[in-house]
């Protein structure tokens, strides 16, 4: 790459600013994401795009390994009592802000409050109603200081929860538990966000942010693991067109592309095997079914039926290239605290043909004639959901269901899908948040806002109510797989899809490991010549 | 003629007042708001957004807050990103769009006259045929198909320029998406003035000039470019105006930090305050432009006179 | 009748032969008759293409996804093989599948009864036609044979496997459509606002201009934008919004003539002679617009069409499985390198249109110029 002058100015900035010792020796990484950040305020984040940014500037309590592992972060051990209601964790005494001051008990403390405070309006807040009273604060109906977090000195935390949460340490590798410079909160308000005010305590600091073109970050010299960190120094580059950084990345100017163009797997495939990195990833691409609409939809035979003859190899080879896989259960494979042999829809190995037969009974069972029923099919802008809504009418066909393809822009269909707008199948995805069956079961439970099909089963909420009360993670694990399976036998959303993360990853990149969560944190990563 | 451009200016007013009331009722009319995101928001969490954002109060009060706060010059915070406010985020695209637009601009008003007018000389001539039909390419071509394909050979197969990108300090990285931006203008201008200076060619005024024996390239450039340039400049108006306030084509598929993308991604993700921004800018570079094509017209044809 | 001729009749006439005149000039114009003879044939096969062609613009060929352009028939005689013994796998049935003089011949022998079902598996393959079973007398052995299709994909397929040459006839017959009527659209509406703005003249025409000049600064995505989320996205709203945001040239350019129109004599003579305002725009100002009017209308399809394009880059165009030239381009322009033909074929067509209508507008600005004569 050729020197130009607008990054030499930059290095000599940092120079000045005493980040780094040497320019020539300074190593830059081109990082593509998704999109820009909406904020680099966390507490209002939600985003897989904007959890890559954060992770990089902030360290939690506890982080992910290359392996997306749960590691100690910022505490260096913790202790759960024995009712799984309270951890106790101890924080490290050399952890430091990009300031040098001390990270505290009490920063932790101070963002967990905030968070749950009305008035920062936190979207993503209710990632962390595991809290104790947490739920109540946001509503207004509590204190922030009655939320269930207590610094018991500098160094050591105590978070108290509602109910045992199996997975609660995963929860806390997600952004909206990440830590902030009290003093720098306080007195910038919501300015201090911006480059050269943000405070930060992870291997990264924020230098610049252009929207729409980049953020650029050094590598933090008061991080309490600098010596570690590799890289000096990051231009994450937003690409809301995949086939721009695809572009980009074989003309060497970008190191590793988030996500990559799927109408091109087999170029890519063809031509750059090393790079491609396709590996499992824990979301579920599926298809609610609006189930309080009278008529054919509310029986489940008639739902069982469409899921029948969606043919998901065929969309996942055709359509997504292979970059998705062909998915018979809500809940993907892989995931953790679940069942060794989670439940799937039992026609997952039957020939397509011998669904069809069956298919077409069910529906006859139900009394629904052949071309009687025309069903409304949305999904949301982009190339890939309308090839998969367009095949899958195809299906429909040959069961004699006809469809009529709606497509809707972005804000619009999701305002549409939470207003219970009157469609009869939408296309809905959904990447978990951490690695826990509960995270996709409870979509489906009665009141929950993503619950787009409007189902409701008594038993099924049941069961979902026993898991989040039940301490023996074996015994919650058949819990759960109850109530797939009653999700399973009356699929009120048909799920069609397993995601996987797709990348490209340059072959100077050393230390990119392909990892269910898909989180890769800079600061594992290095730059060979 | 500065009564007259103030009396202009002064009517803008008006106008952008009209503009204003119209898109900001328009837009809170669709359905969606600006936190309905793929992960729908708790409804609790919702409503706190909403108050943080001084949603929650009556439309007619939302409205009145945002003149007051444009009046001062204020175009609010941006819903969509939340670190910047519009005028930020104006400071920021808004000199990339005008860069790379004024250079488009220029670009495909040399080319563009140039070709014109040599195709005009040579009219009915293979080389006139060739700039005809070049032009007509350079309309009919979308830009969505001559941006990657200029990025795929000169920035991926050649390695000659950055397949995408922007530095503000080095122009390598300005040339595709300049390119780009010019090629259709290039083939507009090359075919206005081709038919304008046809015309002129055949002028009385013209003709006299050749009869007293003027060198023909002297009455070309003098005479016959002069008047038209008449319908090459009331096209360069608006399309300055559009040219300056950016592409969301060219921008997406170069990655530039431009203005061009604001809109479509306001638009589509409900961030009023960045559409209502957006809007205002747009329509005063166009009154602005449309008050230089008339003052331009002064110049180059006599026979226009205000005041 | 009365005996002084009717002023109104005086400029019809003159008027034809304008016309006629200009209908002279234009076929000598060798370019513009190709672009008319061009234009002619696309619009015919919109109208006809899809009914024509071998196959449904929505068949979806599950076998046959991205198959490129070719004047061969498919399937190759290579996949064919390996196709009938998947179909054999999945029908649970065993041999040597044979392929000879273009149809395939299986040797069935199995301990149980052979179920006729397994024909069905073959029947729906769209590489194979007429499968037929001939079974022993005892059901436990017999002969499969099918023949091989002959599917013939001129342009090629799509990412669903979908017969592209079906895509780009429908593609011409909604572009063809959203031009025509846009500027239809555009035509009624800019005309009778700029002749009635232009002919009332005043304080009227004041205020009709400066709502000209608003729309204009108005950014026309926007308007499009917010049609579509209001009304959902349908052929009619993307007319309507292309239509609705192209007249206001025309009206500019409507109502300059009128102005200079107003003032002739026929005009002046009508009003004396009594005619009602809306008889003098009607029957003397409007069709004397005619002539910058309609080479303007060429110059506006070629618009509406790259508009519609534009929105189907930006995911706002028709609704599947209808297809318009610029959202094949545009999704064409996803797939240039992994299957080039996805754009080459639209964007051919529609350089085609694009071209055609340009030439055939430079014809008859020429011939409908009377400087030119």
């Amino acid at each position: 790459m050729t020197a130009h002058p607008f990054r030499t100015g930059l290095c000599a900035l940092a120079l000045l600013a005493g980040t780094t010792t040497l320019a020539s020796a300074q190593v830059t990484l081109v990082r593509g994401n998704d999109t820009d950040p909406a904020t680099l305020d966390h507490h209002l984040t939600s985003s897989v795009a904007e959890s890559r940014i954060l992770h990089d500037l902030y360290e939690g309590l506890v982080i992910q390994n290359a392996k997306g592992e749960v590691e100690p972060g910022d505490a260096e051990s913790w202790e759960i009592s024995e009712d799984g209601l309270t951890y106790t964790f101890k924080l490290r005494q050399d952890a430091k802000w990009s300031n040098g001051d001390p990270v505290t008990a009490g920063d932790y403390l101070f963002a967990f409050r905030r968070i749950m405070t009305p008035a920062t309006a936190a979207g993503y807040a209710s990632i962390l109603f595991p809290v104790l009273n947490a739920e109540a604060i946001t509503a207004g109906q509590k204190q922030p200081d009655e939320l269930g977090v207590e610094a018991v000195d500098d160094h050591t935390l105590k978070i108290t929860l509602n109910a045992p949460t199996p997975y609660f340490l995963e929860l806390l590798t997600h952004q909206t538990a990440l830590p902030l410079h009290q003093t720098t909160v306080e007195a910038e308000g919501s300015n201090f966000t911006r480059a050269g005010v943000m405070v930060t305590n992870g291997a990264y600091m924020l230098e610049s942010f252009t929207p729409n073109d980049r953020i650029v970050m050094v590598k933090n010299p008061n991080f309490r693991d600098a010596d570690t960190v590799q890289i000096d120094r990051i231009e994450w580059t937003p690409f809301e067109d995949r086939a721009t950084c695809l572009r980009r990345f074989e003309a060497g100017e970008v190191h590793i592309c988030s996500d990559v163009p799927a109408e091109q797997m087999s170029y890519m495939r063809e031509n750059l095997p090393t790079n491609l990195r396709i590996a499992p990833y824990l979301g579920t691409y599926y298809l609610p079914v609006k189930t309080t609409n009278e008529g054919p939809l509310s029986d489940p035979r008639v739902r069982q039926a469409i899921s029948m003859v969606i043919d998901r190899d065929f969309i996942a080879e055709e359509v997504w290239q292979e970059t998705m896989l062909p998915a018979y259960s809500l809940v993907p494979p892989g995931i953790a605290n679940y069942v060794a042999e989670p439940p799937m829809l039992d026609y997952a190995e039957t020939d397509l043909l011998d669904r069809e037969d069956q298919a077409k009974a069910l529906l006859e069972e139900a009394g629904v004639a052949e071309g009687s029923l025309t069903l409304d099919l949305r999904y949301n802008t982009s190339e890939n959901n309308k090839n998969t809504m367009t095949a899958v009418a195809d299906m429909l066909k040959n069961i004699g269901i006809n469809a009529t393809l709606n497509e809707m822009e972005g804000a619009g269909y999701f305002n549409y899908l939470r207003e219970d707008g009157p469609f009869d199948m939408v296309r809905a995805g959904w990447i978990g948040d951490y690695s826990d069956p509960q995270n996709f079961l409870y979509l489906n439970q009665s009141g929950v806002s993503f619950n787009y099909s409007k189902w409701t089963n008594e038993e099924y909420d049941r069961l979902m109510q026993e898991a989040s009360t039940t301490l023996d993670l074996a015994a919650r694990a058949e819990i759960l797989a109850d109530a797939e399976r009653i999700f399973l036998a009356e699929v009120p959303s048909i799920p069609i899809l397993t995601y996987s993360s797709r990348a490209l990853v340059s072959d100077r990149v050393q230390g990119w490991e392909d990892n269910l969560p898909d989180v890769h944190y800079t600061r594992w990563l290095s730059l060979s010549e | 003629m500065l009564r007259y451009t103030l009396r202009r200016l002064a009517s803008a007013v008006p106008t952008v007042f009209i503009i204003v009331t119209l898109t900001f009722f328009m837009i809170r009319l669709a359905p969606g708001g600006p936190f309905d995101l793929e992960r729908p928001l708790d409804p609790l969490i919702m409503a706190n957004l909403n108050r943080a954002y001084n949603l929650d109060g009556s439309l007619w009060s939302q409205y009145l807050t945002y003149l007051g706060n444009l009046l001062q010059g204020d175009l609010g915070p941006s819903f969509t990103r939340r670190d910047f406010s519009v005028n930020d985020l104006f400071a920021t695209g808004l000199p990339v769009s005008i860069l790379l637009g004024s250079l488009a601009l220029l670009l495909a008003t040399v080319i563009g006259v140039i070709l014109g007018a040599i195709a005009a000389l040579r009219q009915n001539s293979s080389l006139d045929y060739a700039i005809v039909g070049l032009a007509t390419f350079g309309i009919t071509t979308p830009n969505f198909v001559v941006a990657p394909l200029l990025s795929l050979f000169f920035g991926v197969l050649l390695g000659w320029l950055p397949a995408g990108g922007w530095s503000q300090t080095d122009p390598i990285y300005w040339v595709l998406p300049v390119l780009t931006l010019a090629l259709p203008q290039v083939a507009v201008i090359a075919r206005l003035v081709r038919g304008a200076t046809v015309e002129a060619l055949r002028s009385n005024h013209v003709r006299t000039a050749r009869a007293y024996g003027l060198p023909a390239r002297t009455v070309v450039i003098k005479h016959a470019l002069r008047a038209a340039m008449l319908p090459a400049v009331s096209y360069l108006g608006p399309t300055a105006a559009g040219l300056l306030t950016g592409s969301v084509v060219v921008e997406t598929i170069f990655g530039l930090p431009g203005i061009g993308r604001y809109f479509v991604q306001g638009a589509l993700g409900r961030d009023y305050t960045l559409v209502m921004g957006t809007v205002v800018v747009i329509a005063l570079f166009v009154i602005v432009f449309n008050l230089i094509v008339d003052l331009l017209y002064t110049f180059l044809d006599p026979r226009v006179r205000y005041d | 009748m009365t005996v002084t001729p009717d002023p109104a009749e005086v400029v019809a006439v003159s008027g034809r032969s304008l016309w006629q005149d200009a209908w002279i000039r234009l076929r000598r114009n060798r370019a513009a008759v190709a672009s008319a003879v061009v234009l002619i044939l696309l619009g015919l096969v919109g109208l006809f293409g899809p009914m024509l062609s071998p196959h449904d613009h929505a068949r979806v060929y599950p076998q046959f996804v991205r198959v490129p352009a070719s004047l061969e028939a498919y399937p190759r005689a290579d996949v064919v093989l390996p196709s009938f013994e998947r179909e054999m796998s999945r029908a649970r049935i065993e041999g040597e599948p044979v392929l000879e003089d273009g149809s395939v011949t299986l040797a069935l022998q199995q301990d149980e009864p052979i179920d006729e079902r397994i024909l069905r598996y073959f029947q729906r393959s769209d590489l194979f036609i007429n499968p037929r079973l001939d079974l022993a007398p005892d059901g436990l052995s017999g002969t499969l044979t099918a023949e091989v299709g002959q599917l013939h994909f001129y342009f090629g397929t799509d990412a669903l496997g979908r017969d592209l040459m079906s895509r780009v006839f429908i593609g011409v017959r909604i572009s063809l459509a959203i031009g025509l009527l846009a500027s239809f659209m555009a035509l009624v509406i800019g005309v009778s606002y700029g002749a009635i703005s232009g002919y009332l003249g005043g304080r009227v025409d004041n205020v009709m201009m400066r709502v000209v000049d608003i729309l204009y600064s108005l950014p026309f995505i926007f308007f499009v934008i917010l049609l579509v989320v209001f009304f959902g996205r349908n052929l009619v709203i993307i007319f309507i919004a292309i239509g609705a945001t192209e007249w206001l040239d025309m009206a500019r350019i409507v109502r300059g003539q009128t102005l200079s129109l107003k003032r002739q004599e026929f005009v002046q003579a009508a009003e004396a002679l009594g005619a009602t305002k809306a008889g003098i725009l009607r029957r003397h100002i409007i069709p004397n617009t005619l002539g910058p009017v309609v080479v303007f209308v060429t110059l506006l399809v070629p618009k509406a069409i790259l508009l519609e394009s534009l929105l189907s880059f930006l995911g706002l165009g028709v609704q599947e499985p209808l297809t318009s030239l610029g959202l094949l381009i545009s999704e064409g322009a996803n797939n240039m390198r992994g299957a080039p033909w996805l754009l080459f074929f639209p964007a051919l067509t529609l350089t085609a249109i694009l071209f055609a209508l340009n030439f055939l507008g430079d014809g008859l600005r020429d011939s409908l110029d009377p400087k030119d004569r």
